[in-house]
Order: structure tokens, then sequence, then C-alpha cells
């Protein structure tokens, strides 16, 4: 959004009441058709008002925005908000594969949290790195996860 | 060099054109042999998904269709479900089997069967409705190069279906909803495996998965039992 240029209050009220009606047609104030010139002022200065309260939202926003770590599918690492960087696990049931920061996590932990987005079934092998590991194994950076789907059986 | 087509359904009955179309077009193979296995009838009920030109039992009409198509290939019709009886006759050393049935246990059978060969390919596909996969089991001078069908799937190794010999006529004649789409992609896929494999040299890959709602596909590659740490 491009910033308004405020005008300050002596000038607002040095303008005739035609020239204040056309400034908040422009600032979009709407119902200053039949008010009276201090009124119109007045709606003018808490536009300005308005406007700054956002900016300084819009300015704490994309301080927030710089802390969300952002994550891909196609990445391997994403940026935590202290600035470290965390590995993710590719992690795959049958067709469906993502990549999650579930480095520490147990094989069990990553089954119950992704069941639903994987369609892992709850007796699915876990196969970290070529070896069936049981629920309890945690896993390390660089690992390779993946649950077993069963064999389709009709043809 | 020799192929079995272990069940013509609407898998197997894709598979066999498509593959005798590659075969027959390619002098590197010849001598090309085809088995076509399957104890089962073409009818009406199956014209929604599989691929014949006439009415009759599934390996005989198949052999018909495609020894008229394709003159460089030799096609033998087994007019009979693959059990522990037949599949010594069926199955032979260095042949390239594609299984296509509709159980578990069969799939299992020929896995078995496998490891007591020395030199084998063997191609399994199967589906549910909207998802498959295809797996690759392979032997070399004895060893188990990719693992064997029931190495990474307990619900093979022991299987809760039973096989088209077991079953009863009602049985039989009862089948779940299926897609061709379904179909034609697990044949898709185990065309692309026979073709990595007998073409490219590639043994790396031991199943993919496909699921044509997300339209995905993923391959794995995987150790055989024998050799794991």
């Amino acid at each position: 959004m491009s910033k308004v240029k405020v005008i300050s209050t002596d000038v607002l009220e040095s303008k005739t009441v035609i020239e204040l009606r056309e400034l908040c047609k422009k600032y979009g104030i709407i119902g200053m058709s039949k008010a009276r010139k201090d009124d119109i002022v007045n709606s003018i200065q808490e536009f300005y008002e308005d406007i700054e309260d956002s900016y300084d939202g819009d300015q704490q926003e994309s301080k927030d925005d710089s802390k969300v770590p952002y994550i891909n599918a196609n990445l391997h690492s994403f940026l935590k908000p202290d600035n470290n960087y965390q590995t993710l696990i590719s992690v795959s049931c049958g067709a469906a594969s993502s990549n999650y920061p579930v480095v520490g996590k147990s094989v069990g932990y990553v089954k119950a949290t992704y069941r639903e987005i994987l369609n892992i079934e709850t007796d699915a092998k876990a196969i970290v790195n070529g070896n069936e590991e049981n629920d309890s194994h945690i896993l390390k950076s660089g690992d390779t996860l993946e649950f077993v789907r069963k064999a389709g059986v009709k043809g | 060099m020799e192929i079995v087509i272990c069940g013509l359904g609407g898998i197997g009955s894709v598979l066999a054109n498509t593959v005798s179309r590659f075969l027959n077009s390619n002098d590197s193979f010849k001598p090309i042999t085809i088995k076509l296995v399957d104890g089962d009838d073409y009818e009406y009920k199956n014209v929604s998904r599989q691929e014949f030109y006439n009415y009759g039992n599934k390996a005989n009409v198949k052999k018909k269709e495609l020894a008229s198509r394709f003159q460089n290939i030799n096609y033998l019709d087994f007019q009979m479900f693959l059990d522990e009886n037949n599949i010594s006759e069926i199955v032979t050393e260095n042949s390239i089997v594609f299984v296509s049935v509709d159980n578990h246990k069969t799939r299992r059978l020929v896995s078995n069967y496998a490891k007591k060969l020395n030199d084998i390919i063997i191609i399994s596909g199967g589906n549910e409705l909207t998802d498959g996969n295809v797996q690759i089991f392979i032997r070399k001078g004895g060893e188990n190069v990719t693992p064997s069908l029931t190495d990474y799937h307990p619900e093979i190794e022991n299987p809760l279906d039973k096989s088209p010999d077991e079953m009863s006529c009602e049985e039989l004649s009862h089948s779940e909803p299926q897609l061709y789409f379904t179909n034609f992609m697990v044949a898709g896929h185990m065309c692309s495996a026979f073709y990595n494999i007998i073409e490219r040299n590639n043994y790396k890959i031991s199943e993919v998965y496909f699921d044509i709602l997300s339209m995905n596909s993923n391959s794995k590659i995987r150790v055989p039992k024998n050799v794991r740490g």
C-alpha cells in the first residue's frame, strides 16, 4: 500500500468545505456531503490515524513473518527462528511422500502425526534407510523413512 | 527370451498386447516365447475393463488374437490357474514372469517357487480401486538382487485370500468393483519395469506405487531380506 501524504490540521482548516469534501472523496471517506467543516476535518484526521495504525501493524507482521520457518516439500532443510537450519527427513508411504522436521522424533511419533496425510496403515512396517525398525527407533539427520503400503490384491 | 504372463484379467489382457508389440519389432530378443496362463473365461461382464476379441478361455482367446497379429512370437496357452502342481512346467529358469493375478496366494506361490531357481525375473502388479503397486523380484546366480514379493509384505507372506483353484463357482463369479484406468496404470508400470531391466540394465528399483487420484508415482529401492544388516 502506498503511503498517504498527511496534511496538517492548520492546512486542512484553511481549505474550503468543497476542497475538504473532494479530499474525503479521494480518501474514500463517506457521509460527508452534509457534514459541517469541523466534522469533516475531524473525519480526515481520524482517517490519518487509522492509516498510521495500519502501517505499524504491517511492519509488525512483517517482522513476525521473518520468524516463521519456511517449509517446502522440495527442500531438505529449513530456517528456525534462532537462525539455525534444521534438516528435514523424507517420509513416504505408497505413492505419497514429503519432507518433515522429525529429526530426534521416534518412528511411532511420525506414524501417529502424519498418519492421515500420508495414509499410513496402523500396522504398516517402518523402513529406515532400508532396514526395518520398530516404533521406538529415533530418527537422525539424513535418514529416509518409509512406511510400507500393502500390495494391491486385484488384477 | 521366454515370457510368462500369469493372469489375463484387467492388467494381464492389456499387458500381453503391449509386451507383444514391443518384442515383436525387436530382433535382438529372438526367439521369443510367451506363455499365457489363465483358467478363467472371458465373459460379457468383463467387457468394461478387459481386452479380448472373443469370448472363451482367456489364455486361448488371447493366444489366437496375438498370434494373428505378431508373427515373430511363439505363443503357448495354459488354460489353467497356476498352482503347486503345474508351476514347474510353466515357470522355468531364465524366464521373465509377469504376475497379474487377483490374489496374494498365487503371488506367494510364484515368489517362493522363484527362490528355488537361479536366474529369474518376476514383475508382479496389483491394484485396489484407484491405487496400486508393482514389485520387481530379481534373482541372479542364485542370489536375490531385489527383495522377494514377500520380504516387505506380510499380507503376501501370510495371505488371507484363496487362490482361484480353491474358490467355489460363486466365489469366482463375485468380484469387487475395479477401474480400467487403474488396471491400465499397473500394466504401464509393469512395462516400465520390464523395459528398465531388459534394455537399460536397471536392477535397482524393487517396487513402484501409484495413485491415480493424486496422480503420484513413487519408486522404492529396498534391500533383499537375506542381505539386510
